[in-house]
């Protein structure tokens, strides 16, 4: 996909002595790695944001993680990147086959803070791929959730 | 840093005395001369392309900082090993690191095209012909087709729609992450940011290696791990993980700790003068 709205997430809820958290996180699970290198750029309560979203003061912009692309899976057909018998842990010593899913963490405290009003927010990801083709939308966005961890 | 003194030190690229620097153009050089498993070619291929790549362990995983520890060390002896046969000092053929939070650009070392009257070996690199078939496989609208479609590396350093390099204040963030796994994801994602920064073939696994770049980002990568470690002393790490033989080094991830035990380690800063000539 090109970009990513979720559904509206509660914020941290206040500890007793009104402390809400020390850090916060944006966890990003099963991150597909195996295109080309992208821009993951997160948005807090921004849902309309796109690939022409100003960045620079912009109070919505919370960060962003990167995706350093295998490039694609090269073998003779797909199930080179996928196989379809996965090799069993401890049962043998070969070099494992496949590209595993990754995890992303983007820490947002300080723009979750800054834009901590009602009771949820939204996280718009956008994906930018730089270059030439930086003007234009990419499908390059596959991930498998998302996670708001907070430290006290 | 602290404790025994290693022998050998890492430099920065951009403080290198001239006889250090001609040194690293020479090894180099003689090591891409080589076409079989002791030369430039065999090296950058480990990264990516031609396969085997390393994708369950180098990029994304819980290994990125040692398998790429035990990945610059087999590349540095190698750099040693010309080194000797020049008749070169050893000492002088170290890898050195890229401090791109603070020299916010490529490093003349790295970027003239020319050195000395002659081709840059540290500028751009000749790509073997397996790796690139193999990158003309993917499909032909995508990036690394494109790639394999130039013989020789090229960077795009700071194109349209590209992040900044990462800042000392980002570096410093980071070595502040106190548990292990934690202050290496935030790394990983410092060291990300470079490579598409640099952009070409640095952008892109497969292809990374080739670039002479590669090795000073990673040194530098290294570097900042070697200083949180020595901020971490006391650091302990899961026992399954530490007996992990990393393919194709046959390092343990526990070898990779001691880089006074790997025989080198970081000049804290460098500086020179160039003297009375």
């Amino acid at each position: 996909m090109e970009r990513y709205v979720s559904k509206p997430i509660p914020y941290p809820a206040a500890e007793a002595d009104g402390e809400y958290y020390t850090r916060a996180d944006l966890i990003f699970y099963e991150v597909d790695p195996t295109g080309e290198s992208y821009y993951g750029l997160v948005f807090l309560d921004a849902p309309d944001a796109d690939w022409s979203t100003p960045v620079e003061d912009n109070d919505h912009f919370a960060g962003w993680f990167t995706v350093f692309g295998h490039g694609g899976c090269f073998g003779d057909d797909e199930s080179h990147c996928a196989p379809a018998a996965p090799q069993a842990p401890g049962a043998e010593f070969r070099v494992p086959l496949g590209i595993p899913l990754q995890t992303k963490t983007v820490t947002i405290t300080e723009p979750l803070r800054r834009l901590a009003s009602g009771d949820s927010f939204t996280v718009t990801v956008v994906a930018v791929v730089p270059g030439d083709r930086e003007q234009t939308p990419q499908d390059v966005l596959n991930f498998g959730g998302l996670r708001l961890v907070t430290y006290a | 840093m602290l404790g025994a003194v290693a022998a050998r030190q890492r430099r920065s690229v951009t403080q290198l005395l001239p006889q250090q620097l001609e040194t690293m153009r020479k090894t180099y050089a003689a090591l891409q001369a080589l076409t079989d498993d002791r030369g430039y070619q065999f090296y950058a291929g480990i990264h990516g392309l031609p396969l085997p790549k390393y994708c369950k362990i180098a990029h994304g995983q819980p290994f990125f900082l040692p398998w790429h520890r035990a990945y610059l060390y087999s590349f540095e002896l190698a750099l040693r090993d010309r080194a000797a046969a020049l008749k070169l000092r050893v000492g002088d053929a170290t890898i050195p690191w890229w401090d791109w939070s603070q020299v916010r650009k490529i490093p003349p070392t790295l970027a003239n095209k020319t050195a000395g009257g002659k081709k840059n070996p540290l500028f751009s690199v000749r790509i073997n012909d397996l790796a690139l078939q193999q990158g003309r496989r993917d499909p032909e609208d995508s990036n690394a087709h494109e790639l394999a479609g130039h013989l020789d590396t090229f960077r795009q350093p700071n194109r349209p729609g590209v992040r900044p390099l990462p800042t000392a204040k980002a570096v410093q963030a980071v070595l502040g992450r106190s548990e292990f796994f934690d202050f290496q994801d935030a790394l990983e994602q410092l060291h990300n940011d470079v490579h598409v920064w640099v952009g070409g073939h640095m952008g892109d696994i497969a292809f990374s290696a080739y670039d002479p770049i590669f090795w000073s980002h990673h040194a530098m990568i290294d570097r900042i791990w070697r200083v949180w470690q020595t901020r971490h002393p006391q650091t302990t790490l899961p026992e399954a993980f530490l007996r992990v033989v990393m393919q194709p080094f046959g390092l343990t991830v526990r070898d990779t700790l001691d880089v006074i035990a790997l025989g080198y380690d970081y000049a804290f800063a460098t500086a020179h003068d160039p003297g009375r000539g």
